[in-house]
């Protein structure tokens, strides 16, 4: 089982040092001083405003590039990650990471039922945003952009986000990992009228 | 270390990892995914020991691709794409990767062995950003599953300039990928933890004479 000093490690020796220049300097200890890597727990009765519950306690928690982890104290505990190094150990999820851990989809691709994963439990899952948009996996399917609901998803090649509500000028309000200069939080976007942006389900809730 | 050396390390690093040194190797791969057979590659490579096996790749200008193929079918579900279009098929299955306008995007499409079981032509699809014509992450894939229906893995490299090839060290074998222009190496192979979403590569590259440039442990996370 590789370690997630291994892990850092490796990552700065073969990509980070090639690919990010001095970025792997930086490094925070969020993640090996809060994070853990405790099994999820089978559910049975998930719903999407439960599902938006588990959402809003990412608000204003920070983001990191293949990042799962996040606390609920309102603030970025890592600040100021470089773009794109999954290495500095920051706080808060990608947008992937975010929506799998929101959506509470299991690591095996094939099992479309819901898994309770701690907030400090870090985790990003096995889909990247891309392979939202395809609707890859048990339990995600693509669906037209008109029938989005709550807690649907608006997904791009490079990016998704969820729908938390839909406004009276046809609007989004999605909630979203949105990059490390953003945060996780609620915007206004027009991603349901980009030809970028598909839309995407996870399938099974309660209500 | 010579270069010499560097081959076994590498192949001893995934035998680390996997738990071989325990075990016997499996026999090598006497197949490509598509069903056609496996060559040594044509070059001699510097420190590469062991059955090493050569995939195959292929490279078309994106207005060249044949109407209905598996690779028309990539480029319809993804980015646009300028330039060449470069297929690969190697011993797990296959991908085809593009870059898309002004090279600042790089696209993939990936398949577990020859997808004939599959209405879909592609199980993975990966999306890159380039800066200044270089990938930031490896953009791991590990959507696909093999016949036994274990996860894939599937990344980019980003070989040095000088590199004609990418060897990939599997348990038991090398797979040796040409590099083509300036277009990423799309990989696979089987080294994943699912636990956190990520794969372990073992690589090195090599000049278009076999001459060992580097080598290193690429280890990538499902990310963006």
């Amino acid at each position: 089982m590789l370690t997630p000093r291994r892990l850092a490690a490796g990552f700065a020796l073969a990509f980070g040092l090639a690919y990010v220049g001095t970025a792997a300097a930086y490094h925070t200890r969020f993640v090996a001083d809060n994070c853990n890597y405790a099994p999820s727990t089978p559910a049975s009765y998930i719903t999407r405003d439960g599902s938006a519950a588990v959402a809003l306690r990412a608000r204003h928690e920070g983001y990191q590039w293949a990042g799962g982890c996040w606390n609920d104290n309102d603030r970025d505990d890592s600040p100021g990650d470089p773009r794109e190094d999954p290495t500095t150990g920051g706080e808060g999820g990608d947008c992937s990471g975010f929506t799998f851990k929101v959506w509470r989809e299991s690591l095996d691709t094939s099992n479309a039922g819901f898994q309770q994963w701690g907030l400090l439990r870090f985790v990003h899952g096995p889909y990247t945003a891309a392979a939202f948009k395809a609707g890859a996996g048990a339990p995600n399917i693509t669906v037209a952009k008109a029938s989005l609901v709550k807690m649907d998803a608006l997904a791009s090649d490079n990016h998704i986000g969820l729908v938390y509500a839909v406004n009276p000028d046809g609007s989004d309000q999605i909630i979203e990992a949105k990059g490390e200069a953003y945060g996780t939080n609620i915007w206004t976007r027009t991603y349901r009228g980009s030809a970028s942006y598909s839309g995407v389900r996870r399938t099974g809730w309660s209500s | 270390m010579t270069p010499a050396g560097r081959g076994p390390v590498a192949l001893g690093l995934v035998c680390m990892a996997t738990g071989c040194l325990h075990d016997s190797a499996p026999a090598p791969p006497t197949m490509l995914s598509d069903g056609s057979g496996a060559r040594p590659p044509r070059v001699a490579l510097d420190g590469v020991a062991g059955p090493t096996v050569a995939t195959r790749v292929r490279a078309v200008r994106s207005n060249a691709v044949e109407d209905g193929s598996a690779a028309a079918r990539c480029l319809g579900s993804s980015g646009r794409s300028a330039g060449l279009v470069v297929e690969r098929t190697d011993v797990h299955g296959a991908s085809v990767t593009y870059l898309g306008p002004g090279r600042r995007a790089a696209y993939a499409c990936d398949r577990a062995g020859n997808g004939s079981t599959a209405v879909e032509p592609w199980c993975g699809r990966a999306f890159g950003r380039l800066e200044q014509g270089r990938l930031r992450d490896p953009r791991l894939d590990l959507i696909c599953r093999d016949e036994d229906g274990e996860p894939l893995a599937f990344v980019w490299v980003q070989p040095r300039r000088a590199a004609a090839y990418v060897v990939v060290a599997h348990r038991g074998y090398n797979e040796v990928y040409p590099v083509v222009g300036a277009v990423p190496v799309r990989i696979a192979g089987d080294d994943v933890d699912i636990a956190s979403s990520r794969a372990t590569f073992a690589i090195s590259e090599h000049a278009a004479d076999g001459r060992w440039l580097r080598d290193y442990e690429l280890e990538a996370a499902v990310s963006g």
